[in-house]
């Protein structure tokens, strides 16, 4: 007759009906006040790490711009710290290295998990009796000893905290990638891809990744917010890169100096307030998502 | 509970452990340094005096004979001397452990309960500005770093206020007539330590127990119930609360059993002397004894936590054991 | 049912939490001791009535062991053995040979035995007499145990003889200046001598160690304190103190808190909280000059196996590096004013045989000197790139292996100087373990290092010997070798006349001084404070740079405030 559905047209569908559902999960989005708060906070971040550099001059490495731990000044707005650096410099430049750190550790936990706990969750088996033997082992492993363990092993500049934070942190995305993807195989378009005959990893790239995704969106934002702040807890450790200029390193300088009982505040409440506001931003925006997933979260 | 489930679950666990256990030794000897390398500047070393110490500590021997000892340690609960404190690990850990449990159970499950309670009543409140308010500030308090907390919390009460102490766990040099006394100096150590403690974890509980609890609220039985003509109070009390503990009542028992092996954060900067500050500075002390004894307690506690969970689960749940 | 019992459950364990309060008190709380009324003890700011306890609040690693004979810590000499144990001869504030447990002694003509008279009224702490042979047995069993801390200071000696038994003597196969140096903490024989074996004597902790020192052990609370009670029949008079305690705490504001609360009476003062404790009127504050000191380290390993970077060998380079840095900016920065510059190996603070640098050749910030010498030396910068290179076009950049928690902000200092001249530095920041590590066991795979000593006040032998060739790999760790200085270091060791002794002592470093194996950055500066409402009656110690108010002097002298 006339309206035979031809792949063409049944593929056109598909599209238009993700379409309709990303729109709607948009509105849905947009329509959660905390979480659009949530963007917007971040965006203040965004703009604050990539144009800060325009706005304000400050280098990492001009020291003695004024009396070690200097009380601020019309110029200096929030003072000195022990090696006599702009703190507001340095708080503004942070937003750059806590953003870095938070999206590739994300991205490195992302990485081994997702792979990890989609190979487990769709062979299932012994892979995935092996996988998740390997992931348990690790998540036992007390976090805080096993950093430093890797840090005193490897060197604890910028890109090796990333990747010992990224390494130590993937396996709570694993289990959940793969409870997931227990869930998703069941489906029936994985059942059909199988009868026609798709290989594994077509299936797992093409159906079982992008459904995924939007089930642990919550999970990877709180990831960069985990991460974001392992990073500030390992600076304030003295696990740190001191040429970077982070927000930990700064509450360091604080619990070093003495800044409690002497009242430098500039040195702890400026860090630690953007640290809250950043971490804030990616938690309203995680349980944002959490709340499209899961409709009955929605106002009733 | 089938028999099988809970065998499955103790060969499991058993691998775990064996696996923990060597990885456990491996790893503190691939960390660059020894125990040593702390003391050589020290004293008047000579190479004599050297080879003493290390025998003194135990290097001395071939690593297969070291790893041999320190299975048999893990096996009899015996794990040598501190080098860094002189004295039986086991006293050592004793004492620390029980200063974390101190800590632990007094903010832990202070934090689940004012967790748990915030959900129940957000939840009863969903959409309402209570529940706003109440989830929102959960989740600012939640973003909080816990050391940052620790810091403004003391600077709040112990300096500007000058309520409460700002150092360890007891007065230091103090010698107690009575017990009152004594439990009185303790009580006022551990005010601003507990507070913050619990406080850094009640933002997660109260917002998995508001999801559950709203997920349990949107079963068909509690439209039931509502039918029936069941008040929201008792309905909520009898029918709701209990399904939407299930879900996290795993957690609940995971996190007390795990307990003792102390919030690190907190006690790094209460100086309060637990499980997790010794943790971190046997590391940089590379206090071997102390760190693998400290692990290996930690990792048996989450090995058995999981194991207790699974089995508390399957009970509670009978989905999970006749499935 | 399942539910009730599953709220049950949490509910318990809530109400545990809540009811919760400790049965097993870590630390346990003390019994008051024997001498002390049995009123209770409030740790408060009135002054106490009853015994007269003085309380030294300190801040640093616990100690080690309490066997005088094992323990490797500094830390621990302060804590335990300084007060209970003693040595033959001490040093008085002049840095000059006092007599202690020895009246009196004497060299024979050929400079091989000293001869010591021991004090006759002496008795340990469990009332057993003092005698030669506590001495010989001392000595002896460190020799021939091997024991860590004192093996170096007593391995020289070929004899230890009791000629009566208030009389000793230790025969030497060379002529032994350094006779300081040996004069190691002396033991009880009939408490010690029951652990025959050298695995005996390392189990041996020690736990109530007797001595003959002015304090008398109480009781050890790990991590906690220390109390010692005074020494009524001490030989050198009983302390004036009834109590002496050590209160250990873990962060340095609630160090000061306490001494303000007047919960402890003197502790020390760390750079960041000067400034609070200057404007307390109950505490006065006195600086000093220390005996430790700071150094940038070269590699100056010539080995082939040495992984460090050749072009650090060259002298000049080292030279130069000693003008570029901004020593003002690492006092005022990074030791918030708690040094002072001093460049030469032995402080000003070990009197007589610290050398003074003569002005023409004295070594101060000069940057553009700095770059004068690197010029006439042939590194230029030929590319533009800001940095240095040789005639072959191998850059100046070096790698600086700094230990994070100590050293973090003098690195950066140093590598801020050094841009400024044109040379790159490559921080990586680690902890002790890995730098020790790196010089040690990986070759040298670096090419500086900031490490610090404590140069002893009895003799300055032993930080002379880290120079020396055959301490490389032991002690030194900048593996500098020069044949002239491994000779003078050998004479000076035998030279029996102080005179003479002094002069090659400066002799030698002179040549450290110009060669650089080690670049003195600073001589740390400490801080003494202690309520000066409740005691009065401090001695300084030494003589020299102010002197340390926490000594033997003081523990015996200082009383409370008339």
């Amino acid at each position: 007759m006339e309206s035979i559905n031809t792949h063409e047209q049944l593929r056109k569908r598909e599209r238009e009906l993700k379409r309709q559902k990303i729109r709607n999960n948009l509105h849905l989005f947009f329509g959660n006040k905390r979480a659009v708060f949530g963007v917007l906070l971040l965006s203040f971040f965004i703009i604050m790490a990539l144009l800060g550099p325009y706005f304000y001059k400050y280098d990492h490495f001009s020291y003695y711009l004024g009396p070690r731990v200097g009380k601020p000044t019309p110029e200096f707005r929030l003072g000195f710290d022990e090696m006599g650096r702009d703190v507001l410099g340095t708080v503004i430049y942070g937003t750059r290295a806590s953003l870095a750190i938070g999206l590739s550790v994300t991205f490195i936990v992302v990485l081994i998990g997702a792979t990890l706990g989609i190979a487990s969750g769709y062979f299932g088996g012994i892979i995935d009796i092996f996988i998740m033997r390997v992931t348990e082992a690790i998540s036992i492993i007390p976090t805080i000893p096993l950093i430093l363990t890797l840090s005193a092993i490897i060197g604890q500049n910028f890109q090796n905290i990333i990747v010992i934070l990224g390494v130590t942190s993937w396996t709570g995305t694993c289990k959940l990638i793969r409870s997931q993807t227990l869930t998703i195989k069941q489906r029936n378009y994985v059942e059909r891809a199988k009868a026609i005959g798709a290989g594994n990893t077509y299936i797992m790239r093409k159906h079982i990744l992008p459904n995924v995704f939007p089930l642990i969106f919550s999970n990877i934002i709180l990831t960069v917010q985990g991460s974001i702040m392992a990073e500030s807890t390992l600076a304030f450790l003295g696990v740190g890169d001191p040429s970077i200029p982070t927000w930990g390193q700064l509450l360091r300088s604080a619990r070093e100096q003495g800044a409690i009982t002497t009242g430098s505040w500039w040195l702890f409440i400026p860090a630690g307030l953007c640290l809250v506001a950043l971490a804030s931003s990616f938690v309203f925006i995680g349980y944002g998502f959490d709340e499209i997933n899961n409709p009955k979260l929605r106002r009733r | 509970m089938s028999f099988r489930y809970i065998v499955n679950r103790l060969f499991y666990t058993l691998f775990m452990f064996l696996f923990i256990v060597s990885l456990n030794f491996m790893l503190f000897r691939l960390m660059p340094g020894d125990p040593l390398t702390m003391v050589s500047k020290e004293i008047s070393s000579s190479p004599e005096g050297r080879a003493t110490l290390e025998r003194m500590y135990g290097l001395d021997k071939p690593l297969i004979h070291q790893y041999g000892d320190y299975m048999k340690s893990m096996v009899t609960f015996d794990f040598g001397t501190s080098f860094h404190y002189k004295t039986p690990v086991r006293d050592l850990l004793g004492d620390k452990i029980a200063n974390s449990l101190i800590l632990g159970m007094a903010a832990v499950p202070l934090g689940i309960a004012i967790g748990i309670l915030g959900g129940i009543i957000a939840s009863a409140r969903h959409g309402k500005t209570a529940d706003m308010l109440i989830t929102t500030s959960s989740m600012v308090i939640y973003a909080v770093p816990t050391f940052w907390l620790a810091m403004i919390l003391l600077m709040i009460f112990g300096v500007r206020l000058g309520w409460v102490p700002i150092n360890s766990m007891l007065t230091p040099g103090a010698s107690f007539a009575t017990k009152a006394a004594y439990l009185k100096d303790l009580f006022h150590h551990m005010i601003i330590p507990v507070l913050s403690y619990a406080i850094a974890i009640f933002g997660s509980y109260l917002l998995i127990m508001r999801g559950s609890m709203i997920d349990v609220f949107s079963e068909d039985y509690v439209l039931t119930a509502r039918a029936k003509g069941l008040k929201e109070k008792p309905l909520i009390r009898k029918h709701v609360v209990p399904n939407a503990l299930l879900p996290i009542s795993t957690s609940v028992i995971y996190s007390l059993a795990i307990v003792f092996t102390g919030a690190f954060s907190i006690e790094v900067l209460f100086s309060w002397p637990g499980m997790g500050k010794l943790m971190v500075e046997s590391v940089t002390r590379r206090d071997y004894p102390v760190m693998q004894a400290a692990n290996y307690l930690i990792a048996v506690a989450v090995i058995l936590a999981n194991f207790l969970m699974d089995i508390v689960y399957g009970w509670l749940d009978p989905r999970v054991r006749l499935g | 049912m399942k539910r009730i019992l599953a709220l049950l459950l949490i509910g318990a364990m809530f109400l545990t939490g809540c009811a919760t309060q400790p049965t097993t008190p870590a630390p346990t709380p003390e019994q008051t001791p024997a001498e002390q009324t049995p009123a209770e003890q409030t740790p408060v700011a009135e002054a106490p009535e009853g015994p007269i306890i003085f309380r030294y609040g300190i801040r640093d690693s616990w100690p080690d062991s309490m066997n005088p004979l094992l323990s490797a810590l500094g830390i621990s000499q302060t804590f335990y053995h300084d007060n209970m144990y003693e040595t033959l001869i001490g040093l008085d504030a002049e840095l000059n040979m006092e007599a202690r447990l020895a009246e009196s002694w004497e060299t024979s003509e050929d400079g091989l035995t000293w001869t010591f008279h021991l004090r006759k009224d002496v008795k340990w702490h469990d009332g057993e007499e003092f005698d030669a042979d506590d001495v010989v047995y001392s000595y002896q069993v460190n020799k021939d145990l091997e024991l860590p801390r004192f093996f170096a200071s007593v391995k020289d000696f070929t004899e230890v003889k009791k000629v009566d038994d208030y009389t000793v003597q230790l025969v030497t196969a060379e002529p032994k200046a350094n006779i300081m140096d040996a004069m190691i903490d002396l033991v009880p024989e009939h408490i010690f001598s029951q652990y025959k074996t050298k695995d005996d004597m390392l189990a041996f902790a020690n736990e109530s160690p007797i001595g003959t020192g002015a304090f008398i052990f109480v009781e050890d609370a790990k991590d906690g304190f220390v109390r010692y009670k005074a020494n009524d029949d001490y030989w050198n008079g009983r302390p004036v103190i009834d109590e002496l305690v050590y209160v250990y705490f873990s962060n340095a504001d609630t160090l000061i808190q306490a001494l303000e609360k007047g919960e402890i009476d003197f502790c020390g003062v760390g750079a960041a909280q000067q400034d609070y404790v200057k404007g307390l009127a109950n505490i006065t504050m006195h600086y000093f000059d220390s005996n430790a000191f700071n150094e940038l380290g070269f590699n100056c390993w010539d080995d082939p196996a040495s992984k460090g970077n050749p072009l650090m060998r060259d002298v000049k380079i080292r030279n130069a590096i000693g003008y570029a840095i901004d020593y003002d900016k690492i006092v005022d920065y990074a030791m918030g004013g708690l040094a002072s510059k001093q460049a030469q190996l032995l402080p000003e603070v070990t009197g007589k045989w610290s050398w003074k640098v003569p002005d023409d050749i004295r070594v101060d910030y000069d940057p553009e000197k700095a770059k004068q010498i690197l010029e006439e030396a042939g590194y230029s910068d030929r590319d533009g790139d800001g940095i240095r290179e040789d005639a072959s076009g191998n850059k100046l950049e070096f790698r600086m292996s700094i230990i994070e928690s100590d050293y973090r902000d003098c690195a950066l200092v140093v590598e801020q100087s050094l841009k400024d001249v044109g040379i790159k530095t490559n921080i990586e920041f680690m902890d002790t373990g890995r730098l020790s590590d790196i010089i040690y066991s990986q070759d040298f795979d670096t090419d500086m290092y900031m490490w610090g000593w404590y140069a002893r006040y009895s003799d300055p032998s032993y930080i002379l010997s880290a120079m020396t060739t055959d301490q490389i790999g032991n002690r030194s760790d900048c593996f500098y070798s020069n044949p002239e200085y491994d000779q003078l270091y050998v004479q000076q060791t035998k030279t029996i006349d102080m005179e003479e002794r002094v002069k090659i002592v400066h002799k030698m470093q002179e040549i450290i001084y110009r060669d650089s194996p080690y670049l003195i950055l600073y001589n740390a500066k400490r801080i003494n404070a202690y309520n000066n409402e409740r005691w009065e009656n401090f001695v300084e110690y030494p003589a020299f740079g102010g002197g340390n108010l926490f000594n033997y002097y003081s523990k015996l002298q200082v009383r409370p405030k008339q």
